[in-house]
């Protein structure tokens, strides 16, 4: 696609047809633009307002002639009749942009309807008003406050604070509003529907919620499974899928070895000799599940996951691993652990914790609160995650508890809207800023001592008597807009009833089901290298429905066996995909494996039809040692290693039906020489359409610089940042590639979805 | 649309959406095909036609006709896209406004492609397999021609030469069907 082409209108067309790429529908995008251009300059240089628009309205004009429909495009945008073109209104913008409602109510002036509309919204604030009260009653005297103020910190499945009826049942059910929160309707409690577009009166918090993040599902009951009738469930869903994708699952472990796996994953620990003396009879699935349930209350697990949690969550953080404040941390984690906490209050207590004032040199407690200057190294071990990640206007903070708690990689979502997620309203741009803005006043500075941090929480004295932060920040069309301090779900965080916005979102996080599924991927990913679900879902969609509905089934028990980490890790170890066996497959395997047999070993493992280990290269533990393995393959020349293939077929392993044994591969001559990592060598060179796609769409993004594309890719492991290093590594990839920046954004790809931090 | 409805020339001057509405849905094709092939990538044709839009509503202009409505936008994308280039240090080789133009309109005409792409479509059906696949790995795989070499078995130059071909058969069966 170098030259220059002769006859560009003629080969643009043909690339049109042949990559299937057509003129999108830009209208809505253009007229939100138009206005926004027009609401944001002075009264005198708008537009006149014009006529009143309708929510729909058929364009009674004659149509230019049109071929015949072809999808993608938006020529064939209707523009009479039923199908008629819907003009982008008040209701379709408003759950981000206030002003179109706004200017939706100006135009209805100029019409001189404002007395009708009037009146209707004076009707409409007077049931809502009546109704409001009625219920805050009711709700009040339905869940009188306990009195304890750590018992408001706690999550309690039956308040319904923030959450909405799905039958329309109890009076605090009704306070929430209604269950599809994006809905432009609101139901009084009479019955009446009442347009939210009529109402003179800013739209109400409420009706901003996504209903993808409906904190009305939040507090929706499910009854608790046993634990082998819901194993058994995952199981199922598993087969199906396996069955769907025509995967055949790799043969199960034997008993004992498969115990031995079991064993090791829930404590590091070998079976005893005894213990392999048991195990070397028959036993059923029960025994299983009860061997592990038993091993996963032994200190050894609550020290092993603790440890797993700690890094984890501490990744990017300012503590060095060993460190004092690691230390303190890991030991709240582990007595959490040993002490069965349910898990949502052990986060409660990490993100939410009273930041007792300690001066930093005495560690003498204060009782003013409103200034509170914590001592990172005297204060309460469970701060150790806010004085990690705090500061500097808690970008950090604020993308950690994203990829922690809420299964979501808000890096993107900083700049722009997420484009690798199902939309849903934590992948937008106004709610990371918004989430900014609730931890304002969070902050560290330096301590008295040469290198001591003190942790800074001004939000009592910031957020008093109703008074709010806003930020300010950048749309990627140059707008500067401004966000409110909102919890995920657009609510005020004042509805949750917390003294500050911090712990209001700590509550609302321990509560939510983003907290349920991410502590599920985390504990998959602690056990088989990746999340059952990635965060990133647009880049790996091999059978992603099915892998969603294991990780809600799972999310979902976990919630109704009250957040019990034990029961979770079993269920999972004791899961099929846990029991079978990983691909043993070795070097010259590889190299005598066709196309479509590695195909299938990618698609496999992608479907956890193989057992953890491979698809990721032992020595990939971070993106830079991932990296570095992409970079060592590329350096390599492919040729050399087909070469091999001309080598007398003695030296070659068995066919790959025939299964052999590691200790077998390691055997082989070509097994022990020279060869890149396999982990790379099946994935990295099957890259999947999705991920062409992305690498496409960054390289057309001409705004961007090689740098700013290597920053976007990074961005998918939320865990890690396109350091100097990094940077530098991508380099090398793009000049081993000749200067082909696709190629080498694929590899980087790669590096990014294999490390530990992906 | 040309005329309202005592017969005179509409003035566009960004007062009304619905005027918006119209001129942005009787023309964004047009103008992001015009933008494609120029030079601009997907994600900037997308940003030039609402770029454009805006620029004509800034400023009031009259309608007299369909293809001078249309044929105003394309000035105005054109320099849009110009400018882009140049603040992005990029040389553009389309800067020579009228042949471009007369290329537009020997296939687009007054039409937003839509004929063309159709005609297009059945003539590709009619090429022989390998120049089918050739074409596809260039255009949809965007694969060098020595990909496309080796995927047929053929020379690099066979390759080229099978792509110049296949597409004056393609310029040739869409000519005739568009008389």
């Amino acid at each position: 696609m170098n030259e220059q082409p002769s006859d560009p209108v003629f080969e643009s067309l043909l690339e049109e047809l042949l990559t299937g790429q057509h003129p999108p529908d830009l209208s809505s995008k253009i007229l939100q633009a138009w206005r926004a251009e027009q609401a944001s300059r002075p009264e005198s240089l708008r537009a006149s307002p014009g006529l009143g628009l309708p929510a729909v309205r058929a364009i009674p004009i004659e149509a230019p002639p049109q071929s015949p429909v072809r999808s993608g495009t938006a020529a064939h945008v209707p523009l009479h009749g039923p199908a008629a073109m819907k003009l982008p209104d008040a209701a379709d913008a408003g759950s981000i942009e206030l002003y179109p409602v706004e200017l939706n109510r100006q135009q209805n002036q100029a019409d001189g309807v404002l007395a009708e509309r009037a009146m209707r919204g004076r009707v409409a604030i007077t049931l809502a008003a009546c109704a409001a009260g009625l219920l805050l009653v009711l709700n009040w005297y339905a869940n009188r406050p306990a009195g304890d103020e750590l018992a408001n910190l706690q999550p309690n499945a039956e308040q319904t604070v923030q959450g909405g009826p799905q039958d329309g049942g109890t009076a605090s059910d009704l306070l929430a509003g209604s269950s599809d929160g994006g809905s432009s309707a609101q139901t009084s409690s009479s019955g009446q529907v009442l347009a939210l577009d009529d109402l003179p009166f800013p739209v109400t918090p409420n009706t901003e919620a996504s209903p993808n993040v409906s904190s009305s599902e939040v507090d929706r009951r499910v009854e608790p499974i046993p634990s082998r009738q819901l194993v058994a469930q995952l199981n199922g869903l598993f087969d199906k899928l396996w069955s769907d994708l025509g995967v055949v699952p790799n043969p199960r472990f034997e008993q004992t070895a498969q115990v031995q796996r079991i064993s090791l994953a829930l404590t590091g620990a070998q079976l005893s000799d005894s213990q392999v003396q048991w195990w070397n009879n028959p036993r059923t699935a029960d025994d299983l599940l009860k061997a592990s349930l038993e091993a996963a209350h032994t200190t050894s697990f609550a020290q092993r996951w603790a440890d797993m949690f700690a890094s984890q969550w501490t990744l990017r953080g300012e503590f060095t691993e060993g460190s004092h404040e690691a230390a303190d941390l890991r030991q709240f984690l582990v007595t959490s652990i040993e002490a069965d906490r349910p898990w949502d209050q052990v986060v409660l207590e990490l993100l939410g914790t009273e930041l007792v004032p300690v001066a930093a040199t005495s560690g003498a407690a204060t009782s003013d609160v409103s200034n509170a200057v914590l001592s990172v190294r005297t204060s309460k071990p469970e701060a150790g995650f806010i004085a990690a990640m705090a500061g500097g206007e808690n970008h950090r903070l604020v993308e950690r508890v994203g990829a922690n708690f809420l299964d979501a990689n808000l890096t993107c979502v900083r700049c722009h809207d997420g484009k690798l997620t199902p939309s849903r309203r934590l992948d937008e741009q106004e709610t990371y800023w918004s989430l900014v803005a609730l931890l304002k006043g969070i902050d560290v500075r330096s301590g008295a001592e040469e290198g001591a941090r003190e942790l800074v929480d001004e939000q009592l004295e910031l957020f008093a008597n109703g008074k709010t932060a806003s930020v300010f920040f950048d749309l990627p069309n140059g707008v500067l807009k401004a966000s409110e301090a909102r919890l995920p779900d657009g609510q005020p965080w004042e509805v949750v009833g917390q003294p500050t916005p911090r712990q209001a979102l700590a509550a609302w996080i321990s509560r939510s089901r983003e907290f349920d599924r991410a502590s599920v991927n985390q504990v998959w990913k602690f056990v088989f290298g990746r999340p059952l679900v990635p965060q990133s879902i647009g880049l790996e969609n091999a059978a992603v429905a099915e892998r969603t509905a294991a990780l809600d089934l799972l999310a979902s028990q976990f919630r109704a066996h009250n957040h019990d980490l034990k029961l979770l890790v079993s269920w999972i170890v004791n899961s099929r995909p846990y029991s079978v066996q990983p691909i043993n497959l070795n070097k010259a395997q590889w190299l005598a494996a066709t196309d479509a047999e590695l195909d299938q070993i990618q698609l496999t493992e992608l479907a956890f039809a193989a057992g953890p280990t491979l698809g990721r290269s032992p020595e990939a533990q971070s993106l830079e040692a991932s990296l570095v393995a992409a970079v060592e393959w590329n350096s390599r020349d492919t040729g050399e290693y087909r070469a091999m293939l001309a080598q007398p077929a003695s030296l070659l392993n068995p066919p790959l039906s025939s299964s052999p044994s590691p200790t077998s591969a390691e055997a082989s001559p070509l097994a022990a020489s020279e060869l890149p990592s396999l982990g790379y060598a099946i994935h990295g060179e099957r890259q999947a359409l999705a991920q062409r796609n992305f690498v496409n769409r960054l390289l057309r993004a001409d705004r961007l610089s090689w740098e700013e594309r290597v920053e976007h890719v990074v961005g998918l492991s939320s865990g890690e940042v396109a350091s100097s290093r990094i940077q530098h590594l991508a380099k090398v990839l793009l000049e081993q590639n000749s200067g082909d920046a696709k190629a080498a954004l694929l590899r980087l790809l790669w590096a990014v979805q294999n490390s530990d931090a992906g | 649309m040309t005329t309202d409805s005592n017969g005179a020339n509409k003035v566009i001057d960004g007062s009304s959406e619905i005027e918006l509405t119209e001129l942005i849905a009787r023309h964004q094709v047009t103008v992001w095909r015009y933008l494609r092939a120029l030079g601009a990538d997907a994600a900037l044709a997308d940003d030039l036609t609402q770029d454009t839009f805006l620029e004509v509503m800034r400023r009031p202009f009259e309608q007299y006709s369909d293809a001078a409505s249309a044929s105003y936008l394309r000035r105005v994308a054109h320099n849009l896209f110009i400018s882009r280039r140049r603040r992005d240090g990029r040389m553009t080789v389309t800067e020579n406004a009228e042949q471009f133009e007369s290329n537009w309109m020997r296939w687009a005409g007054f039409d937003t492609g839509n004929a063309v792409l159709d005609a297009l479509a059945d003539c590709f059906a009619r090429l022989t397999e390998r120049a089918q696949l050739a074409l596809r790995l260039r255009f949809a795989e965007e694969s060098s021609r020595q990909t496309i070499a080796d995927a047929l078995a053929i020379s690099e130059h066979g390759a080229k030469n099978l792509m110049q071909r296949a597409k004056t058969q393609l310029r040739e069966c869409v000519e005739q069907k568009l008389v």
